[in-house]
């Protein structure tokens, strides 16, 4: 699809782009929290992608993203998958979750699990699904 | 044991790897691989002779009971040196044979595989070890057959082997573990020791049945034997190693392994002396009219395995024979189709009337094909006489006439096919036969090495003799007394009759262009026609045809009716498949729905308003008359679902069916420029069919809604989730933890599926652009 004539929604996208991306991963990170998670994170960073495929073209959104889509499904899926055999390595049932307490300064410590890990698969499957077909029926 | 297991193993999944870098010095590696584990074999002869079994064992699943064992005895270690020696043979030959094959390494990576799984059939102790390995080697015949896979006939006849074995295969999965079940054990050595159950149980009996079929099926026997002369579209090389030497032999070991055991069933007997002859007789009539060189030697296989099924049924007096004929056949069965290989690798040719004079043209090669033809034909002083001999013998003094005369008749045809081998080399040479460059060493020490064991065996009768009371001991599971073998018995009825088996095998042969023209009429000595003709009409092949046919049009009806394309249908049968399992399990579940009903505890204007909105932008939906309309009306939709679940608590639900709204209406926009004009295209009727079904699935899905929600779940899972949701998975959205830990494994599936729903839409555009294009 040739790119719209509107220099507003270009000039919007170009703001709006990036931030609908630092949002995603904001939601990625939160959602063990709070509402959010992989998918919707995954969900948000693919319309940024969509918006940039409106506001300027599908090869701008395909060069922005640097891999094709559905290399990020296989990666996705791939990683999730992976965190389930890390816990049948380690002798637990497949995809236990696998917590380390990482001290930081004081007493805060952080405490990192393979479910994030896992919560990523998710937001790269998202992307790259949703991408796939997007780019695929805005091809001309 | 295992160890030459897991080294052919190893050669088979390294032989894509290492057969692209070595070429055509795979096939010596190959063979010297194999020729070491026959040489270990062989070493063991002492000890298994001497009564001494080899045991091996690895826990494999444990928990079912199942072990890796392995065991040699005598009648293992027979097959086993038989299928290490003639497989570095064979492996010899096809450096010869495929020369600069461009699939070679796939070809020995399955040639490799079914040497490792036969050997491991023949070697396995526990039953469903040896049945996965039964099984494993149909597969690799599968490959095998089909090699060349751009002839439809190879990939039809590679299809026809593998069903038809397979089949078998599963009736004697069942046979098996109801044996097992019936005398308490998985392991042959404990089955054979315990001898059968008197008087046997109907289950025993039933066991025995499809132990029989696996073990016909397997061996070729009537009226399974079809798939043999069709397997022959595999290359020369497997037709002597799988379908002559070794894998049809499986079901013969299997009969022979099990004899203790069922041996003595009453049933026993005249089904496998029926069956065996039978095959022997189909076989040797069969095989002589053949013009084919290698459906020649195919059906006289056919004859040979009834032969050692009938010496089987005979039950202990058989068993020396048997175990001498099982010797002989395979070497010289290997050994006539490694001929038969060469002789067409050098003229091209594989029709017996288009060949002659090769004793000139190739002495060498001649040379080789005679003495493979002395032990077949069985002329003294070699094996096959010394085997022959055997059987004659036991045939003469105790068999009765109704046996004896089928059983010389197969004979006399398997001499003949013998005796037709020699056409080749003597018959008045056609005019413009050619002979090609060959790699003589490699085609040629495989059937000379082959015939000269043979011809030595008759001589180095101690071994032999040795080995033979080995298996005799094996199969019929107690010491025997010691084994009489001797070259010459002087002037004896059985000689008598073997010199009139050669002679008219002999005349036969002498007149054999007469014969095969009323073969060609009767329509036997060509691949079954799709429309049969002449004999065709009764082949047994046909009921497989007929079977497969039948299998078509049942899944092209199913498919039509199932799979037909149509998206609106498959969401019809879906919907209307979901309402009637929600009736029927609401209404055998016993739920209610306490009336009246409790009043609404929150109504306010928002929700009231959203509501609405929710049931006329469906209604816009529907009756919409442009698509940017529709799909504007179903946006509404899901945004006033989403703010509905915003102000019920489930900020998350709300927060992806936004995004997943969003991005459906980016997806549509996109897809409009593909769809062709909005047009109506349902008749009236249909849209009140659907209509009907819609409301019904919405009813039906509220009232569902409504029961869930008045159920007292006895205990509570979301408060065990919230509980936990802190204390075991560190987090505090109930909704994420569930999705990435608590249920993780169904998101992964879900991931998984939306991945394949991307490659699918991916993949149905990309077709579209083709055809566009």
């Amino acid at each position: 699809m040739t790119a719209l004539p509107s220099l507003i929604l270009r000039t919007a996208v170009r703001w709006i782009s990036p931030l609908l991306l630092l949002f995603s991963l904001f939601l990625l990170l939160r959602g063990h929290y709070e509402p959010g998670g992989g998918f919707s994170g995954g969900l948000i960073a693919a319309t940024g992608f969509a918006l940039l495929t409106f506001g300027y073209s599908l090869n701008t959104a395909r060069r922005l993203l640097r891999v094709p889509p559905i290399t990020l499904v296989a990666v996705g899926i791939g990683l999730s998958l992976a965190t389930g055999i890390l816990a049948l390595i380690t002798g637990k049932p497949f995809l236990t979750g696998l917590w380390v307490k990482v001290p930081l300064a004081g007493t805060v410590t952080l405490e990192l699990g393979t479910p994030l890990l896992f919560d990523v698969g998710v937001y790269l499957t998202v992307i790259g699904a949703t991408l796939t077909m997007l780019f695929e029926f805005a091809e001309e | 044991m295992g160890v030459s297991l897991a080294l052919l193993g190893l050669l088979a999944f390294a032989a894509p790897w290492l057969a692209a870098r070595l070429q055509q010095r795979f096939g010596y590696l190959a063979a010297l691989v194999s020729g070491g584990t026959f040489v270990w074999f062989a070493l063991q002869l002492p000890h298994v002779v001497g009564g001494a079994e080899r045991l091996e064992e690895l826990p494999w699943l444990p928990t079912l009971g199942t072990t890796l064992s392995l065991r040699l005895d005598g009648l293992s270690l027979t097959f086993a040196l038989l299928i290490t020696g003639i497989g570095a043979l064979v492996a010899l030959y096809v450096v010869g044979y495929l020369e600069n094959h461009p699939r070679l390494p796939r070809f020995w990576t399955s040639l490799l595989l079914f040497e490792t799984t036969m050997l491991g059939l023949v070697l396995a102790d526990d039953i469903v070890l040896l049945f996965v390995f039964w099984e494993l080697t149909s597969v690799s015949s599968f490959f095998l057959i089909g090699f060349a896979d751009e002839r439809p006939r190879a990939r039809a006849n590679a299809q026809q082997a593998l069903i038809v074995t397979v089949a078998g295969g599963l009736a004697l999965l069942v046979g098996l573990l109801l044996l097992a079940q019936q005398q308490g054990s998985f392991r042959l050595r404990e089955l054979v020791t315990m001898g059968s159950l008197q008087p046997p149980e109907t289950l025993i009996t039933v066991a025995f049945l499809l132990i029989l079929l696996g073990a016909a099926t397997k061996s070729a026997q009537f009226p399974f034997h079809f798939w043999l002369p069709n397997a022959m579209e595999a290359p020369t090389p497997v037709s002597a190693y799988l379908h002559s030497a070794t894998m049809v032999k499986a079901g013969i070991y299997l009969l022979a392994r099990l004899h203790p055991v069922l041996g003595s069933h009453p049933w026993w007997q005249p089904s496998l002396l029926t069956l065996g002859l039978l095959t022997a007789l189909t076989g040797a009539a069969l095989a002589i009219p053949q013009r084919d060189l290698k459906r020649l030697l195919a059906y006289s296989t056919v004859s040979a395995l009834g032969t050692l099924v009938f010496l089987l049924g005979l039950g202990d007096a058989g068993v020396k024979p048997f175990a001498l004929f099982l010797i002989a056949h395979a070497l010289y069965k290997g050994g006539a189709f490694l001929a038969a290989g060469a002789i067409e690798h050098v003229t091209e040719r594989r029709t017996l009337d288009a060949l002659g004079g090769l004793w000139r043209t190739a002495p060498v090669l001649a040379g080789a094909t005679g003495l493979v033809v002395l032990v077949a034909a069985g002329l003294p002083p070699t094996l096959g006489f010394v085997s022959k001999e055997a059987i004659l013998e036991l045939g003469v003094e105790t068999l009765s006439p109704l046996l004896l005369l089928p059983l010389l008749l197969a004979f006399v045809g398997q001499t003949t096919v013998a005796w037709l081998l020699l056409r080749p080399l003597l018959a008045r040479p056609p005019e413009s036969l050619h002979l090609h460059h060959a790699h003589w060493f490699s085609l040629l020490t495989g059937p000379m090495l082959l015939g000269l064991i043979a011809l030595g065996g008759g001589f180095a009768l101690d071994p032999l003799r040795s080995l033979i009371a080995a298996v005799i001991a094996s199969v019929q599971g107690a010491t025997p007394p010691p084994v009489k073998l001797t070259l010459w018995h002087g002037f004896t009825v059985a000689l008598g009759t073997s010199g009139f088996i050669l002679l008219s095998a002999g005349l036969i042969a002498a007149v054999w262009p007469r014969i095969a023209p009323v073969g060609d009429r009767l329509a036997i000595t060509e691949p079954l026609a799709e429309r049969p003709r002449g004999l065709g009409r009764l082949a047994p092949e046909r009921g497989y045809q007929s079977l497969m046919s039948m299998v078509l049009r049942f899944a092209d009806v199913q498919t039509r009716l199932l799979q037909n394309g149509y998206l609106r249908v498959y969401v019809t049968v879906i919907v209307a498949t979901a309402i009637l399992l929600i009736i029927v399990s609401v209404l055998r579940s016993g739920l209610t729905i306490p009336a009246p009903l409790p009043p609404l505890t929150i109504v306010d204007l928002l929700d009231a308003v959203l509501v609405l909105i929710i049931i006329v932008s469906s209604f816009v939906t529907v009756r919409a008359t442009e698509r940017l309309v529709a799909v504007a009306a179903l946006g509404a939709l899901g945004f006033s679902l989403a703010l509905l679940y915003a102000r019920y608590g489930a900020p998350d639900l709300a927060l992806t069916q936004v995004l997943v709204d969003t991005l459906t209406v980016v997806l549509l926009v996109f897809a409009f420029y593909r769809l062709p004009r909005y047009a109506q295209l349902s008749s009236t009727p249909a849209r009140i069919r659907d209509a009907v079904l819609a409301t019904a699935f919405g009813v039906v899905m509220g009232v569902f809604a409504l029961l869930v929600h008045f159920f007292r779940y006895p205990e509570r899972i979301s408060s065990y989730f919230a509980e936990q949701v802190y204390e075991a998975a560190h987090g505090r959205n109930v909704v994420n933890v569930i999705l990435v830990d608590f249920r993780a494994l169904d998101t992964l599936g879900e991931i998984t599926v939306l991945g394949l729903a991307a490659l699918g839409v991916a993949a149905l555009l990309a077709v579209g652009k083709g055809a566009r294009d």
